[in-house]
């Protein structure tokens, strides 16, 4: 049989990648050739030759290479796709997640629709630019698909996920174009801005944007102006900074001395106003540990009043910490250091010796092979100067701790209230993990050492993770279902007792759950809802400040308004916004502050007054989604102050909501 | 307008589609079902009909497929009409699909050809002891075989097989293999080792077929017959029988296609063939003794049809349609064929999934299969439900799987290890 190849497509050297466009193009050409009736049994072998050649390097090209070929072909005959103006951009999502048939026939769909928008295939029901504008539509909704994804559901997906990133990938290369750029952009800055502790989602969004801004025919706009700037704080945000590492110090030292202040400004205030750092920085950083001045030091970290007081009273030990930790693999932590400095950390009086205790630390060889192992770099820092840079992140950015993609919300809510509230005794634990490879809590008297243990909640421990949950999570995971299980059988939510010895003592004794444990049924809503108000909002509690922050317990719902999943956050503090609304200001460790709980209840990140790493709801919002929380019996004002109003409306929505289908038990007064 | 759907009536496509038909050229029936040899002659420049059970008649006509409505399932005073018919409407040849359909094929070609020996001759390939006579008489050497028409028949075979032997008493006694009569391939297939095995054959096997066990290298052929010579012939070589064929067999088999080419012609010989596709089975021993298995006169199945297709570029359904045409020349066919092996471009195989636990509720497609770069595809379907599975003597497969690529011994490997792996959990 001939074989149809395209010119320009020659010979090609991977025997591999030449095994699989055989297949494709023996399918396709069948395909071609058979009967219609014949086709559906020689789809299969055309979708698994799509899929194979998707995730091999070049495999996505070669597919294109035949995109003219596909509707004559019959591929899409008697489907869906076959009329490419119904088909909608929002709707693609379904097919690209879905089973490999699906994903095959959405890819050659796409490519397809690349050809037309690209003049190389013409199709009466769509023109050049609509098939364009299709394609960037459908990016947009499709961006976190470009993302790595340690999601379970991504995990079973396996391959196919990353035949779809490079289909993506390819896509965009082709586009380009400023409208692509400044959906990724803003995807970046959206992150950016709740100032996460790890940034590589970020910087392989930026890679892809970079990819963009190198193709000739771009128009300049403000989101190509922005994905510039970013992607010079990634790269280096100064000519010189952006330049060879190896010779960036020599450079730098060789410029005038204002030349040297201008490098330092410019590094720092790039740090501040996007939260990345560049490779440059850490080296010049280091240098400047070395031989460089307090104010030159400031600048190049772009203190405020309160971080450069911090730097004048603990000189030594903020050098010693940049000599340890800050390396130019390591560069990011320096917005770590700045926070920790610019937050007065280092006045909290165990910190300082904490500190120093930690530059000194060398990590049990394991420990210190695993974090180097998950590093992700070919030539890692010691295991000391990775440990000390992830301490300085979570310490500078306590909200910045993720879970992940592991189902441990519970450890990494811990480790960010730690870092709030007791960072002694954080860096405490991760001196014990990092140096004798356990680390221990009482649990009503008892003591747990995570050494004994065996079970967690992670069966699949998943490593995208900061450096200090990497070390710590695994052993709280286990201590924390220890505790699970030695509360079993009291009939009660065992939160009220594992949260305040799990978290610590501030961890306010008084519990209130709207669940019953032993029906799962809602109970006394009302006077849950009361209760909370009474606790919290000001206006019912006396303006009682929250001291400390306090873990409660939501109910994760999806844009449709049904249940997800218990999921645990942390309350950080109830005020009014700058447009006079009482908001609950919270803490969400899946780190991901922007969701969609359905009924028009959507958590807010930024504008309404968040702190960077902040969630924020209106507190009626709050409510409705509210299932768990610990309050001070002391500091409670009068519940029964809240109008029937405002707790029959919250009452509403969640009836309407997460407990569409659980019973409900009013406490009636007789 | 397409004409009323009636017995006895040929269905005619409104529109004309695929290939331009040549009227010089024959005009095939096509006996039974299917749609990749209906899309093979679509293709070809024959005329052709489908001659198939009602069942089928919306479908052909909804896709414009020429069709006579016939039902095979018993061959009667009847037959001869639907011969008339064929005949009438200027049909030159029938072409048996399946076993089921070679005796019809054999009675109406020889209305057809005028021939009526052609009739007698189907026969032959549909009774497997008539078979084994015929090749036996025709010096091609054979096990021993006998008609089984109770339980007692089988005991009294594997008694007298194994006494031939010379075994004594407590040595291991030699397989005896049953099969139906009429039935293709493995369907119906068992093997006795033990008196105590022969209770599980149910009343309704027999009467069936006894042969001897033949130790040796299985395989299959098919061998495209025209003017009574050879014009293509396939090793198709099995890996495990009843699990996975593919083609071009490895070069170790292929070593034996001089002598496999000679028994193939004893055959053709014995059985007085002129035309049309054969599928003989054959055991070869190490000293390369070939001994005679079986001979069908139709295609083979586990989609030999369309390994060939992929590995050499050639349509077997039209091979097929070219050598059975009595208006084909010789020029015509010799130019159709490829060359045995040189040409093809890989080897295609296939694997037949049966599941291994006994209830199953998934299909859980092996990612290691399909990560392989030589799986291809698989027509295995999604369980609804769990499934309690029956494998009764060789039943029949849940699907094939299909693989291509450039290494026989990698073939053969992996289809060898596809018996290790659960399709189904």
């Amino acid at each position: 049989m001939m074989h149809q190849r395209f010119q320009g497509q020659g010979a090609i050297d991977d025997p591999v990648l030449a095994a699989a466009v055989e297949q494709f193009e023996h399918a396709l050409d069948t395909l071609a050739t058979v009967s219609g009736f014949a086709r559906a049994g020689h789809l299969p072998r055309l979708f698994n030759a799509t899929m194979r050649l998707l995730k091999l390097p070049g495999g996505v090209e070669r597919v294109h290479g035949h995109a003219a070929r596909f509707d004559s072909a019959g591929v899409f005959a008697g489907s869906d796709w076959d009329h490419p103006a119904r088909l909608q951009p929002e709707l693609s999502r379904g097919s690209l997640t879905g089973t490999p048939e699906a994903i095959a026939v959405e890819s050659l769909s796409r490519l397809r629709l690349l050809a037309i928008a690209e003049g190389a295939h013409e199709h009466p029901e769509m023109d050049a630019a609509a098939a364009r504008a299709f394609l960037e539509r459908s990016l947009v909704h499709n961006l976190d698909l470009m993302l790595a994804d340690h999601s379970e559901a991504a995990r079973a997906a396996g391959s196919q996920r990353e035949a779809v990133r490079k289909l993506l990938a390819f896509e965009l290369d082709r586009l380009g174009g400023s409208r692509v750029i400044q959906a990724l952009v803003g995807e970046a800055d959206r992150i950016l801005e709740q100032r996460p502790i790890d940034i590589a989602p970020v910087r392989h969004l930026l890679i892809q944007v970079e990819r963009l801004l190198a193709r000739d025919d771009l128009a300049e706009c403000d989101a190509v102006e922005r994905a510039r700037y970013l992607v010079s704080a990634c790269r280096g945000p100064t000519e010189l900074s952006a330049g060879k590492i190896d010779e960036y110090v020599a450079a730098f030292q060789a410029l005038s001395p204002e030349g040297r202040e201008a490098e330092l400004v410019t590094l720092g205030q790039t740090m501040n106003a996007t939260g990345l750092v560049c490779p440059a920085h850490g080296a010049v950083l280091r240098h400047l540990a070395e031989s460089g001045s307090e104010r030159d030091l400031a600048l190049a970290m772009g203190l405020d009043n309160v971080g450069t007081d911090s730097l004048d009273a603990f000189e030594d030990l903020s050098r010693a910490l940049v000599f340890e930790a800050v390396w130019p693999e390591t560069a990011q932590c320096i917005e770590g250091l700045s926070n920790l400095l610019d937050r007065g950390m280092l006045f909290f009086p165990p910190v300082p010796h904490a500190l120093w205790r930690l530059t000194r630390l060398d990590p049990l060889p394991e420990v210190s092979e695993h974090l180097r192992e998950e590093f992700g770099h070919d030539n890692p820092p010691s295991g000391r100067s990775l440990l000390l840079a992830g301490v300085i992140s979570v310490l500078g950015l306590p909200l910045g701790v993720s879970q992940g993609n592991n189902p441990t919300c519970q450890s990494a809510r811990a480790i960010s209230l730690w870092a709030q509230c007791d960072p002694g005794f954080l860096l405490e634990m991760v001196t014990w993990a990092a140096r004798d490879g356990e680390i221990d809590l009482h649990f009503e008297g008892d003591l747990i050492r995570s050494s004994e243990l065996t079970e967690g909640l992670i069966e699949d421990f998943h490593t995208e993770l900061d450096t200090v949950s990497l070390l710590l999570v695994p052993h709280l995971d286990k201590i924390y279902w220890e505790m699970g299980r030695r509360i079993a059988g009291r009939g009660e939510d065992g939160h009220r007792w594992i949260n305040p010895e799990f978290h610590g003592w501030w961890v306010h004794r008084g519990f209130a759950t709207t669940i019953d444990y032993a029906t799962g049924a809602v109970i006394d809503f009302a006077g849950f809802i009361r209760r909370f108000h009474a606790a919290y909002h000001p206006y019912y509690n006396d303006g009682a400040e929250l001291i400390y922050p306090q873990p409660a317990g939501i109910v994760a719902t999806d844009p449709f308004g049904q249940f997800v999943g218990w999921h645990a956050i942390a309350i950080q503090r109830v005020a009014l916004d700058p447009e006079g609304v009482m908001r609950v200001y919270f803490y969400n460790p899946n780190n991901e502050g922007r969701q969609d709980w359905g009924h028009g209840i959507v958590t807010s990140t930024r504008g309404k007054g968040e702190i960077p790493g902040e969630s924020s709801l209106p507190f009626e919002h709050f409510c409705a989604r509210l299932y768990v929380f610990h309050y001070n019996e002391r500091d409670l004002g009068d519940p029964l102050a809240v109008s029937d109003d405002i707790v029959g409306s919250i009452a509403d929505s969640v009836r309407e909501s997460w407990a569409a289908d659980k019973a409900w038990h009013e406490v009636v007064l007789s | 307008m397409i004409q009323q759907n009636q017995l006895g009536a040929v269905q005619r496509p409104i529109r004309s589609k695929g290939v331009e038909k040549d009227p010089e050229k024959g005009y095939i029936a096509l006996l039974g079902w299917s749609l990749n040899a209906i899309d093979a002659m679509e293709r070809f420049d024959r005329r052709y009909v489908v001659v198939a059970p009602s069942w089928a008649a919306e479908y052909a006509r909804d896709n414009d497929i020429p069709f006579l409505e016939w039902d095979f399932e018993r061959f009667n005073e009847r037959s001869l009409e639907i011969a008339e018919t064929l005949k009438n409407e200027g049909v030159n040849v029938s072409i048996p699909l399946f076993e089921e359909t070679v005796e019809w094929a054999g009675a109406i070609n020889s209305v057809l050809m005028g021939n009526p020996r052609l009739h007698g001759q189907s026969i032959l390939f549909r009774d497997k002891a008539l078979m084994k006579r015929r090749a036996h008489l025709g010096g091609i050497r054979v096990g021993v075989f006998e008609e089984a028409h109770d339980k007692d028949d089988v005991l009294r075979f594997l008694r007298r097989v194994n006494q031939t032997l010379l075994k004594l008493d407590g040595d291991p006694n030699d397989p005896i293999h049953l099969k139906a009569f009429d039935k293709a391939g493995c369907l119906g297939h068992r093997v006795i080792r033990s008196p105590e095995e022969i209770d599980s054959i149910p009343e309704t096997d027999f009467p069936l077929l006894m042969e001897s066990h033949l130790d040796g290298w299985e395989f299959a052929v098919e061998a495209w017959v025209h003017d009574g010579e050879i014009k293509f012939l396939n090793i198709s070589e099995y890996v495990t029988l009843g699990y996975s064929v593919f083609v071009p067999a490895t070069p170790e088999l292929e070593s034996w296609r001089e002598a496999i080419t000679r028994e193939v012609e004893k055959l053709i010989k014995a059985f007085d063939i002129k035309f049309g596709l054969i599928h003989p089975e054959y055991f070869v021993t190490s000293d390369g003794t070939m001994y005679f298995g079986e001979v069908a006169y139709r295609p083979p199945g586990f989609k030999v049809f369309e390994l060939l297709e992929r590995a050499y570029g050639f349509n077997a359904y039209q091979a097929t349609a070219l050598v059975f045409d009595p208006k084909s020349t010789k020029e015509e066919v010799d130019a159709f064929f490829p060359e045995p092996v040189k040409d093809a471009k890989g080897h295609a195989g296939c694997f037949g999934v049966f599941p291994r636990r006994r209830v199953v509720s998934e299909l859980a497609f092996p990612e290691e299969t399909a990560n392989h770069p030589y799986f291809e595809s698989h027509e295995l379907y999604p369980l609804e439900k769990e499934v309690v599975a029956e494998r009764e003597a060789y039943g029949t497969h849940w699907g094939l799987v299909y693989f291509f690529g450039d290494d026989a011994h990698t073939m053969r490997d992996l289809l060898r290890h596809q018996e290790d792996l659960d399709f189904y959990v």
